[in-house]
């Protein structure tokens, strides 16, 4: 019994010491790598299911890799662990792509979406600077503004999740914004008011080109004032209008800029502002508009039509009371060109894909 | 000694040898028994502590080290599965490896308490610093000219300043709710736009000086 038990001892420790445990298939940690490296690039974020069911199948096969372990060294058999991790791999490497292609596709949307805000926002700053009432919009303007600036922020740092959170809030306060702007600026939207800016244009480059003259075009707008000469465009300039220049003018000291058809009825080569040109407003439509304004009651008791419309020098970032400003060196080229007489049309838009109606679209 | 007395003797020591084999053989099997316990007070020990850390905000402090430890928590968990199907049981690694996650996991919260309040003092002092940004603004808006041409622009500029104050508001909110990280991102960026506004204003002052 004895020599039995160690004869026994004897054939398994020779046993073991000529066999070798069979070396761990490398699979199961470059397996360990990859779903840590998935964890990383937001897997569960991006491709949720997709990555609980990898999961899954990568725990399985660690729990068999376990199993496997805990047999005897005899025993321990890989092949089935190996082709086990394999899968895994091969799942990941898919997960891994789609990943990056959802982030990708995110990425661009996002991308094109802080444009279409940073946009609209500074659409909307440089409205309410020459607007009535602009006050509550850059309230909610600005806090638009840092909400696009803490989306960017979370764009650059590549929390796409959170910066698309956080656009939907700015989009709230845009639309909020724009809504305000509009219930200004309506008249920019519609149809029949731009057909009638439009040929107040048109009729004034067919007298130039009839007559041979000069004519200005101012375009509210795109804060631009055009030059012609005998029908065809000579120069264009930046301009500067009234507080409430994209308003149309009501009454004395509304600090808006008219719109109609006027004519140069003086030259002043010195003035406050740099060179001065007086149009003729208040013209006999306008006194026609203030009359049928006072019955309406948008002109308070008391108060005149006003006058003393320019367009002048002082530079175009300049904010008036009514006139149109622009560079100095602009005014003299202007001042050189015109004449007392000449046409000057004044317009809200002449284009229905303005500002204001891109803005009323994307709304 | 006769034949059958000898026989007698050797099976009576076979029987002997037998009842020792089967004592010896019962003693390895509950000293196995004692370490074949399934280690749940010590699961339930790192589960618990890993869950605290997690409570302690440790999915924003220690993103990397809480994921680390809920790892090797869903590792242990095989491992115990594993064993428990086993004739002999072993839990011995397992239930050390459960107690080092619990101890990992306590000195994780001492890291994420410690990050935590760094992070607090760095949206505090941003804070600060966007108020006083604030101020400066508002202070160099009084001296700015007010002139025809620049009316406009000093109301806009006034309500983007209120604007601006309104919206520390939300930054105490996020200090409130120990949202550290987004306090301090609002706060600097509060911060930047209203340094920007006293810069457009000593243009606009230098401006009207030059002229």
């Amino acid at each position: 019994m004895r020599n039995l038990v160690i004869a026994l001892c004897l054939v398994l420790s020779l046993s073991t010491l000529g066999c070798k445990a069979p070396p761990i298939p490398p699979e199961a940690k470059k397996a360990e790598i990859q779903e840590q490296s998935l964890w990383r690039e937001e897997a569960h974020v991006y491709a949720k299911e997709d990555f609980d069911r990898y999961r899954l199948i990568y725990w399985k096969a660690k729990r068999e890799l376990s199993k496997e372990n805990a047999k005897f060294v005899w025993f321990r058999d890989y092949k089935e662990i190996t082709s086990a991790f394999n899968i895994v791999l091969t799942r990941g490497e898919e997960i891994e792509e789609k990943v990056h292609k959802l982030k990708e596709i995110k990425s661009d949307s996002l991308a094109v979406k802080l444009n279409n805000f940073k946009r609209r926002i500074i659409g909307l700053q440089r409205l309410t600077l020459q607007m009535n009432e602009g006050k509550p919009i850059r309230l909610i303007l600005i806090r638009a503004e840092l909400m696009f600036r803490e989306a960017s922020l979370l764009y650059q740092r590549g929390t796409l999740d959170k910066a698309e959170e956080k656009l939907k809030s700015l989009s709230v306060s845009v639309k909020d914004a724009e809504a305000m702007v509009l219930l200004v600026l309506d008249r920019y939207v519609d149809p029949v008011q731009i057909a009638k800016w439009r040929k107040w244009a048109e009729d004034t480059i067919f007298e130039s080109r009839n007559k041979s003259i000069a004519v200005v075009i101012v375009i509210k707008i795109d804060q631009k004032l055009r030059i012609y000469k005998k029908g065809k465009l000579l120069s264009s300039y930046e301009i500067g209008l009234g507080h409430n220049g994209f308003n149309d003018k009501l009454h004395a000291g509304d600090r808006a800029t008219p719109e109609g058809r006027y004519r140069i009825i003086n030259k002043l080569p010195s003035s406050r502002y740099y060179k001065a040109m007086l149009i003729d407003f208040p013209n006999e439509e306008d006194k026609k508009k203030y009359d049928q304004d006072k019955i309406k009651g948008l002109v308070p008791p008391g108060v005149r039509i006003g006058g003393l419309i320019e367009i002048h020098g002082g530079g175009k970032h300049s904010t008036t009371d009514g006139c149109i400003s622009l560079e100095n060196k602009d005014m003299n080229a202007l001042y050189s060109l015109v004449e007392v007489g000449t046409p000057v049309t004044i317009v809200g838009a002449l284009n229905d894909l303005n500002e204001i109606f891109l803005m009323n679209k994307d709304h | 000694m006769n034949v059958f007395n000898y026989k007698a003797t050797k099976k009576e020591t076979n029987m002997k040898n037998l009842s020792k084999l089967f004592v010896l053989v019962m003693v390895i099997i509950l000293v196995f028994a004692g370490c074949s316990k399934n280690p749940v007070q010590e699961m339930n020990n790192a589960e618990a502590a890993i869950n605290e850390v997690v409570k302690d905000g440790a999915d924003t402090y220690a993103k990397e080290e809480i994921k680390k430890l809920q790892d090797e928590l869903a590792a242990a968990k095989v491992e115990v599965e594993t064993q428990s199907k086993k004739l002999i049981k072993k839990y011995g690694m397992t239930r050390e490896m459960l107690v080092k996650i619990a101890s990992d996991a306590a000195a994780l919260k001492t890291t994420v308490a410690a990050r935590k309040e760094e992070a607090k003092n760095n949206a505090l002092s941003a804070q600060n610093e966007a108020k006083i940004a604030i101020e400066e603004a508002k202070a160099l808006l009084e001296k700015a000219p007010k002139g025809k041409g620049t009316r406009a622009d000093i109301e806009a500029l006034k309500a983007d300043l209120k604007g601006l104050e309104d919206s520390l508001a939300e930054v105490q909110q996020a200090l409130d709710n120990e949202d550290y990280l987004g306090a301090a991102d609002k706060a600097r960026i509060i911060k930047e736009k209203a340094s920007a506004i006293s810069n457009q204003i000593k243009q606009a002052m230098e401006k009207v000086k030059i002229k």
